[in-house]
Order: C-alpha cells, then sequence, then structure tokens
C-alpha cells in the first residue's frame, strides 16, 4: 500500500529522511519498501487494516519506533450518538453484513479542485485527483483507513438509502462506465428505485458527484468482511475500498471516518452540515488484556525490567490499569497475551535481543527412514554414471496422471505424474541435442490416485547403441546395492519390450523400451524400502576354487536366452554358481543365433573333478539338443 | 640337474638375457608345467620320505627365488626399452554421476540441522485444506489465505476432504504434534506448490524447509540462535543477520530474516530476504491439543531452492527444474 513521506513528516516533523522513516519501520514495524519521489510502500499485515492501513496508524507506529516526542497527528475524538436527518431517512435490512452504517448531509458544497497540498497527497499514493469533494474522500481514507463514499443528493430518489441484497437482474454501472450484473449474495447501497453503489466495494454513476452537485450525502460505514471479499472475487472488482473491508476493519472506524470528513468539507469545499443517522449508535469499548511482564521475558528468553517492559507499551498507546493492559479501540489485532509481547519485543528490537543456544536432551534424533533410503538411491546410481535430475510434478496426458488439478497453470500441467517416464523421456530428447549418450535418474513423488509413493526413474538413452540391456543391468546393480537379492525379472504378456521386476511375488517395477535408443526403468521405493530394510549377514568365502567352461550354441532365433540360462541353472542349482551370455550373434545361419555362455561351477566342500564338471557339461549339452533343438559347437 | 645345478644355470641366464622375449623362455624352460624344477618335483616320487621332507623346501624356496629374480630383470627390461607409460597422458575419462543442486543443499542443510539434534520428517505432497490452512489459524474467505496461491485438487465443505497441492511445509508442524509429545525438534524438507506465474524466481513446484522445536522454555532467543547457527553454517560464516517483525497467523512473534553476504558474491552486501519465522502461536498448540500454558516452541520455514541459488550463484530458479544436464553436471 502507497503511502506519502509529505504526510507522514507533517505529523511527525522530527523525521529526517525518507530512508530512516522506512528503515525504522523495518525494523520494529512491519515490511515497508522505499519508493520513488515522496512514495513508499507499506506492505500492510493482514490482521492490522483497522489500525496501519492509514497514515494516522502508520505514524503512530514511526513515532514508537523511533522514539519521537513532537506528535502532530489529527486528534479526532468520537463519542456516542445516534442523530437523526429530516432530509433523508437511511435503512440496513441485514445488520450483519453491514454492522454499522453512517451517513451525513450537507448543502452549498462548491465543487472545485482541492487545495494543493491534497492532491499531493493523493498522487503519492496512486490517486488521481478529480475535484475536492472526492478527494476529500479519498484523503481521509488515507488518513483513517475508513473508505467513504458521496452521493449527489439530488439523484437520490424517495430521499431514502436502503442497504440491501441486490434482487436478481439488477444491474449497475460504475464511476468508471463499466456495467455489473448483479445478484442476491451482492450487497448494495439503494435508493427507492435502483442501486447506487455496490455496498463496500464501488460507487455507481447514477449518483456520481459531478460540477453541478450541490448538496451531498456522505456514507461512512462498515461491511461484512466474508461478503465483501466473496463479491470482490465473484465480480473480479478489487478496489482501495473492498482490500480494506475485506481485511475486516474495525466499525469504530466508520465514526472516525465521517467526523473527519465533515471536518474537511466545512473547511475545504464550504459545505453546511445538515442530519446525520447512525445505524449502530452504542460506541465500543476497549478490550482489557491480562499482562505479566515475565511471561515477556520467559518466552523472549531476556531479562528486560517489567519498567521497561510497560513503558514500551505506552509508547504505542496501550494504557496500564494494574495487572491488566488496556488496548486502544482500534488495535483489534492484539487479542492475547503474545500479541503484547510481540508488541514490546518489536519495538525493543527483535534485532538486539541476544541469541541463546537452546538446552536439549541427548536422546537421540529419530528421522524418517526415507530420507536416508533416497540418500542411498542417490549414492547408488551417482556411482553407476546416472546424472540426476527434477522434473515438474505435472503432465498434460490423461495416460500419464489420474489427479487432474481443478485449477491447472497450463494444458500441459493439468494432472499430477502418474509415472515419472514421460518427463524423463523428455530429458533425454532434450539432452541428447549436446550428448551423445544420456544417462539420468530421478526420486520423486507420483500420485496413482489418493496415495502418493516415492518413485524411483532409471533412464538411458543413446544414438548408438541399443539401451534396454544397459539398464536391465544398471537396474540389477541397484537393486543388489540397495541390498535386495532375490528378485527377478518376468516378462510382460503381450510386451516384448517390457520386463516386469520382482521380489517376493510383489512388483516393484518395470522396465521399458521406448523405440529405439530410449529405455527407462521406474520402481517404487515404497514397497523397496520394506524389503531392504532387513541386516546383510556375512557369507562365508569360497573355500574351494571355481571351474569355469565355456559352450557355443546354435538355436533357433526365437528362443529365448533368459529360458535357456534358466534351465542350465536348473540342472544342478548347487554346483552351478552362475550363467552368463559372453557373445552373440545372428546370421551364421538363416532363422537361427548363435551365443556363447559362460558357466561357472563350484562345489562348497570339495575341488571339483574334471569328471564332476563334464558329467553336468554332458547334462546340458543333452537339455541343449533336446529341449531347445540346438546344436552345441 | 639337481636343484643346485638348476639355481646356478638360471640365475646366469636370466642376469645376461637382453630382452622380454628370451625372459619369457628362461621362464617357461625352469619354471612351466614341463620346466627343470617341475621335473625334479616329479622325481621326488620315487625318492624315500626322508629325501622329499630335504628337497621338496629347497625347491620351493628356489622357485620364490627365480620368480623374483625374473620379475626384477622384467622391470629392468622394460625400463630399457620404453614400454614405460607416458604419465602426461591425459587420464582415461571415468564418467561419474552428478547430484542434482538441489539435493545437495538439502543434504547440507539437513545435515546441519541433524548435528544440532533436530530429526528430519516427511510430509505428503498432496494436503487437505484443514492442514494447510485452518489448523494453522489462517482463517476461510480471508485475503490472508490469498497470499498462498494454491493448487486446488478438490474442494468441500469439510476442510479435512478438501484436498490441494500444499503451498507450505508447515503443514507437518500439526501433523507431527498430534502424533508426538514435546520435547522435540525437527525439521521438514519437501516440494511445494503455488499457483502463479513463473519467471526466474518464481516456480509452481519449489522445496522449503519447515523448523519445529516445541520444549517448555523454548525461547525466541533460542529460535535467533538456531537460525544464525544454521545460516552462518550453511554460507561459511561470512554472513551478517537482521531480524525484522513480521506476521503469520500461525506464528506470535512473526519475524523476517534478511542475511547480507561478503560484497565479493553475486547478491553480496544487499539484505536478502531469506526465512520467515516466529514463535508457535498458542491456536496451533491448541489445535494440536497441547496446553499451550505449559508448552512454547519457535517455528521457521526457508526456500531451499532460494538458498541453492544463492550459495551457488544460480541466477534463475527455472534451470533446477529444466532436466538440463549442461547446468546439472556443475554439481
Amino acid at each position: 500500500m502507497k503511502f506519502s513521506y509529505k504526510l507522514i513528516k507533517k505529523y511527525l516533523p522530527e523525521v529526517k529522511s525518507k530512508e530512516s522513516l522506512v528503515n525504522s519501520l523495518n525494523m520494529r514495524a512491519f515490511e515497508t519498501e522505499i519508493k520513488e519521489g515522496d512514495t513508499f510502500d507499506v506492505s500492510v499485515p493482514s490482521n492490522r487494516y483497522s489500525n496501519v492501513a492509514c497514515h494516522i496508524g502508520v505514524a503512530r507506529e514511526a513515532a514508537a519506533a523511533m522514539n519521537l516526542r513532537e506528535i502532530e497527528i489529527p486528534k479526532i475524538t468520537v463519542e456516542e450518538w445516534k442523530g437523526g436527518a429530516e432530509e433523508f431517512s437511511l435503512e440496513v435490512e441485514d445488520k450483519k453484513l453491514c454492522p454499522r452504517y453512517t451517513a451525513w448531509y450537507f448543502d452549498g458544497v462548491k465543487i472545485s479542485s482541492s487545495p494543493d497540498w491534497m492532491q499531493k497527497v493523493l498522487s503519492d499514493c496512486g490517486l488521481r485527483p478529480i475535484n475536492n469533494v472526492v478527494d476529500i474522500m479519498n484523503y481521509v481514507m488515507l488518513e483513517t483507513g475508513q473508505p467513504l463514499h458521496a452521493f449527489d443528493y439530488d439523484k437520490i430518489e424517495g430521499r431514502k438509502i436502503l442497504v440491501r441484497k441486490a434482487k436478481k437482474g439488477e444491474t449497475i454501472t460504475s464511476i468508471e462506465g463499466v456495467d455489473y450484473n448483479l445478484n442476491p449474495s451482492v450487497l448494495v447501497i439503494a435508493d427507492e428505485k435502483r442501486p447506487l453503489a455496490i455496498a463496500g466495494i464501488k460507487g455507481g454513476k447514477d449518483a456520481e458527484i459531478t460540477e453541478h452537485t450541490r448538496r451531498i450525502v456522505v456514507e461512512s460505514a462498515n461491511f461484512d468482511a466474508v461478503s465483501i471479499y466473496n463479491t470482490s472475487k465473484n465480480i473480479n472488482l478489487l478496489t482501495d475500498a473492498s482490500l480494506r473491508f475485506a481485511h475486516s476493519i474495525h466499525k469504530r472506524l466508520a465514526l472516525v471516518g465521517l467526523q473527519r470528513v465533515g471536518e474537511l468539507l466545512q473547511e475545504i469545499a464550504g459545505a453546511n452540515p445538515g442530519g446525520k443517522v447512525n445505524s449502530s449508535p452504542e460506541i465500543e469499548h476497549p478490550r482489557k488484556i491480562t499482562f505479566k511482564p515475565e511471561n515477556f521475558n520467559a518466552l523472549m528468553g531476556t531479562e528486560f525490567e517489567k519498567k521497561e517492559i510497560m513503558g514500551v507499551l505506552t509508547k504505542l498507546g496501550f494504557e496500564i490499569d494494574g495487572e491488566k493492559i488496556i488496548v486502544p479501540v482500534l488495535r483489534d489485532d492484539v487479542q492475547i497475551e503474545e500479541d503484547l509481547i510481540e508488541e514490546a519485543g518489536r519495538i525493543f528490537g527483535f534485532d538486539d535481543i541476544k541469541p541463546k543456544a537452546p538446552i536439549v536432551s541427548i536422546k537421540p534424533s529419530e528421522s524418517d527412514n526415507i530420507f536416508s533410503f533416497r540418500s542411498g538411491i542417490r549414492k547408488i546410481m551417482v556411482g553407476l554414471g546416472y546424472d540426476e535430475v527434477y522434473n515438474y510434478s505435472f503432465v498434460g496426458n490423461k495416460k500419464y496422471g489420474k489427479v487432474k488439478i481443478q485449477n491447472p497453470i497450463s494444458e500441459e500441467k493439468s494432472f499430477l505424474r502418474a509415472t515419472l517416464a514421460p518427463l524423463l523421456l523428455k530429458n533425454i530428447e532434450n539432452n541428447l541435442k549436446y550428448y551423445n549418450e544420456v544417462r539420468i535418474f530421478e526420486v520423486g513423488k507420483v500420485f496413482g490416485g489418493a496415495e502418493e509413493r516415492d518413485a524411483i526413474g532409471i533412464a538411458f538413452g543413446s544414438r548408438k547403441e541399443e539401451t534396454f540391456f544397459e539398464i536391465k543391468g544398471v537396474t540389477e546393480a541397484f537393486l543388489q546395492g540397495l541390498g535386495l537379492t532375490d528378485f527377478y525379472m518376468v516378462e510382460t504378456e503381450g510386451d516384448e519390450t517390457e520386463l516386469i521386476v520382482k521380489t517376493n511375488s510383489s512388483e516393484v517395477g518395470r522396465i521399458a523400451r521406448y523405440g529405439e535408443g530410449f529405455t527407462i526403468a521406474e520402481l517404487n521405493a515404497d514397497i523397496l524400502i520394506k524389503f531392504v530394510e532387513e541386516e546383510v549377514s556375512f557369507r562365508p568365502l569360497p573355500k574351494f576354487p571355481a571351474v569355469l567352461r565355456d559352450i557355443s550354441v546354435l538355436i533357433n532365433e526365437d528362443i529365448k536366452i533368459g529360458n535357456v540360462i534358466q534351465e542350465i541353472q536348473n540342472v544342478d542349482t548347487d554346483l552351478i554358481e552362475d550363467v552368463d551370455l559372453i557373445d552373440e550373434y545372428f546370421g551364421a545361419e538363416d532363422g537361427k543365433q548363435s551365443i556363447t555362455l559362460r558357466i561357472r561351477f563350484r562345489a562348497q566342500d570339495r575341488t571339483l573333478s574334471i569328471e564332476d564338471v563334464d558329467g553336468k557339461m554332458n547334462k546340458i549339452q543333452s537339455l541343449i539338443e533336446n529341449e531347445f533343438r540346438g546344436q552345441v559347437r | 640337474m639337481n636343484i643346485e645345478e638348476i639355481k646356478k644355470k638360471a640365475t646366469q641366464e636370466i642376469s645376461s638375457v637382453k630382452n622380454l622375449k628370451e625372459l619369457e623362455k628362461i621362464r617357461v624352460k625352469y619354471l612351466g608345467r614341463e620346466g627343470e624344477l617341475n621335473k625334479v618335483l616329479r622325481s621326488l616320487k620315487n625318492l624315500s620320505l626322508e629325501e622329499k621332507r630335504e628337497v621338496s623346501p629347497k625347491a620351493n624356496k628356489l622357485k620364490d627365488e627365480l620368480l623374483e629374480l625374473i620379475s626384477e630383470k622384467q622391470t629392468g627390461l622394460e625400463k630399457k626399452n620404453k614400454v614405460l607409460i607416458d604419465a602426461t597422458k591425459p587420464g582415461k575419462r571415468i564418467q561419474s554421476g552428478h547430484l542434482h543442486p538441489l539435493t545437495k543443499i538439502e543434504q547440507e542443510v539437513c545435515d546441519i540441522f541433524r548435528s544440532m539434534n533436530f530429526s528430519v520428517v516427511d510430509g505428503p505432497e498432496v494436503e487437505n485444506e484443514y492442514y494447510n490452512f485452518d489448523a494453522l489459524n489462517i482463517p476461510p474467505n480471508h485475503p490472508a489465505r490469498d497470499e498462498w496461491d494454491t493448487f486446488w485438487i478438490s474442494k468441500d465443505k469439510n476442510p479435512k476432504k478438501s484436498l490441494l497441492l500444499r503451498t507450505h511445509t508447515s503443514p507437518v508442524q500439526v501433523r507431527y504434534m498430534e502424533k508426538h509429545q514435546p520435547p522435540f525438534q525437527i525439521v521438514v524438507p519437501g516440494r511445494t506448490f503455488r499457483y502463479e506465474a513463473t519467471d526466474a524466481s518464481h516456480e509452481i513446484n519449489f522445496y522449503q524447509l519447515e523448523g519445529l522445536m516445541v520444549g517448555k522454555d523454548v525461547t525466541f532467543a533460542n529460535l535467533k540462535y538456531v537460525v544464525e547457527e544454521f545460516l552462518s553454517r550453511l554460507f561459511f560464516g561470512k554472513v551478517e543477520f537482521r531480524f525484522r517483525p513480521s506476521y503469520f497467523p500461525f506464528t506470535e512473534p512473526s519475524i523476517e530474516v534478511d542475511a547480507k553476504l561478503p560484497s565479493t558474491h553475486r547478491k553480496g552486501g544487499e539484505w536478502i530476504e531469506l526465512m520467515g519465522a516466529g514463535m508457535v502461536h498458542r491456536n496451533v498448540f491448541d489445535t494440536a491439543r497441547y496446553n499451550p500454558n505449559e508448552v512454547q516452541g519457535f517455528a521457521f520455514g526457508v526456500g531451499i531452492d532460494r538458498l541453492a541459488m544463492i550459495k551457488y550463484n544460480i541466477p534463475d530458479i527455472r534451470l533446477f527444474y529444466s532436466g538440463d544436464l549442461r547446468f546439472i553436471r556443475q554439481f
């Protein structure tokens, strides 16, 4: 919210510069920023619109923050009054949506331009000067924080002001000439015939102040925050007034604003005051909060004297009444003792409070397992030569996402990803512009409906070589690295380019080949973590040497090598330690493949004899010839 | 030949040999399967046990000696023949993977907090409206909620059934307190989401770290200590701090922490807003069914992407999510 340094300087003559003002407010009140010229910007905290969305409030904060003595803030005294007017009547239909409505009749108004000093303040705050009456309304809003509105009295049909809900199908044209369709959720200010303003948001053209205006009615009211907030969103119209009302400003401000606007209309526009009305005459009494200065020290970790703490609070306008603190009426943000602690703390300066190391028990901390698991995953993958990527949690294709975003930022980000694969594929494509081979992985949440889980994606793309078997091997190395030993891979039925990775008969992931040069393995970390949490236990080192035998075989090319290896292992699961494919060749004969397998034999209790191994090799040979119709070379 | 003869002849031949090929021939001649030494060993079959005991160790000792001699000679010949490597040639290019910079910084940050006995805790990315807002004292239908631009998944009158993408890691505060009793101190790193236009410093998904410490007498002075300790360690001590008043519905008092890095740094010499923090609001304790008169604590939140951008001099947050290896391989 923009503020005028000129006006603050007028209230607080001791202030030396805009910079020192902004700095003090920053360090002891709220976030403030220097802008061009005499302007500065305050990020008004969302609970302080009743008391600092205005120059008077900011000046009070600055006076306390800078410890100033000379204070020339206008004193606006408010007392209880009911009023009454012959010139017009008022009816408030819904007291919940409009807790207070006050209005004041003036005649003899001379419309002209407002004085230069007022125009300067308005333009510092980003408002355009219009004429003296409208400018006074805006100026008083800047001064006090109360939005105000002036109606041309002669355009009010029936001399009656009605605060009511809009009727179905009603419309209003704003001062700027924009038409709005209204409905019964919108509160309006109306005369006998039509709406004159959207309550708390915008005035209408029909009762606008013009150069011919001589008699006016000024509104200073309070409206329900939630209703204004919702209406302002629904009709998509945010104004200085709606911003303030939506943040729930105190209904006392309506009295303050009316009082001040009355003074200035007489002073500047030569207006004669007439009757005024108030829908809620009873005046609000200040709140009292029990406050123990020792609680300040207990929460802040400080050792201030009671006198110091109380002294700081009085600087901000709080009064002391024995054990209690009397809170100024407009400080509706101060509700509990901690609020008072914050008030005193910030004026002392949070920056000046001495840091102290906390005293904690040496009971070891207990982190969630998933963090060490994720970091283990990353260590293995980086060790295997893979680079880590982070992708968006969003995808555009329904195929890859099950959870739809109600308000997506764009079409291609309208679902939560159910799989890491599509974005990894894209990463590979992009990176193949710069590299011949791309090895990447990602650890991230995927969303398969209501539940979310950690997934691991491992992807390899290459311009020159088949990628499937590297990913298959990397997946094996990865799972072994995690400490998982009893996993296996089976083909997906009906899809020759996909393998399912299983352990203990549950699926932990899949390896899929996406055309030439792209393969991705995607694993479910939430399942994996359950299987690898067991301790690793030592196995004795082999005592006896292994015997290696190679065997070259010519078989039909439709025979799966995985099956051949499996069957060979089954020949003797005790003595055959490992079977590996070391060479393969197509085209020796039509429709045939030539493969070389290396078989490692080892016994746990003796050195194998040549006869032992030859016996097994004979069995393997007949297996290949009979079961696989192959030919051993 | 007997052992002594073999020793004498072999030693002589090895010392006079001129090249590696000849040396290999000598090795085969004496030590090969059909070599002289094996012949001696094989002939032992016919000898008595005493004789075997005498000859066998000698033969083995000689074998070791000859192997040693051959190896020395080999090294010598290699040097002479300049088979030796040129150590100035480039090393073989070994491709190691790279961790993402956000992983690196998250690990570094968590390590710092673990060293101060904080536990690292996880929370869901799809959150309900209750934990994201209501439980944190952020009222419904209030402009305060607009400060967290939200991606919605489903809206429901019951805030516990209303689903969204968490806009901050703060919901884990109440989730954790509901299941644990103080005293404790935790940090919660994780992905968060904001519905907003992206630019060099804004992303729709990014990472935050939440901190929460609760006990009987955890104070604001403790908060300052932990925050300063954390940032000093992360930025190697070369950092100044500033603590300013701020407003968050879930803390009271609330502060903003600014840091200033040395002027040699890209962002050095100016105050940078780094984190929000404060003392946990009694309404939040109340929501978690703690007695607000018996516990007190602090909470803070910091953007991990932002820390990484400052620490590694990264000008644009979008690089983190680009998957561009030219970027990632720098870390």
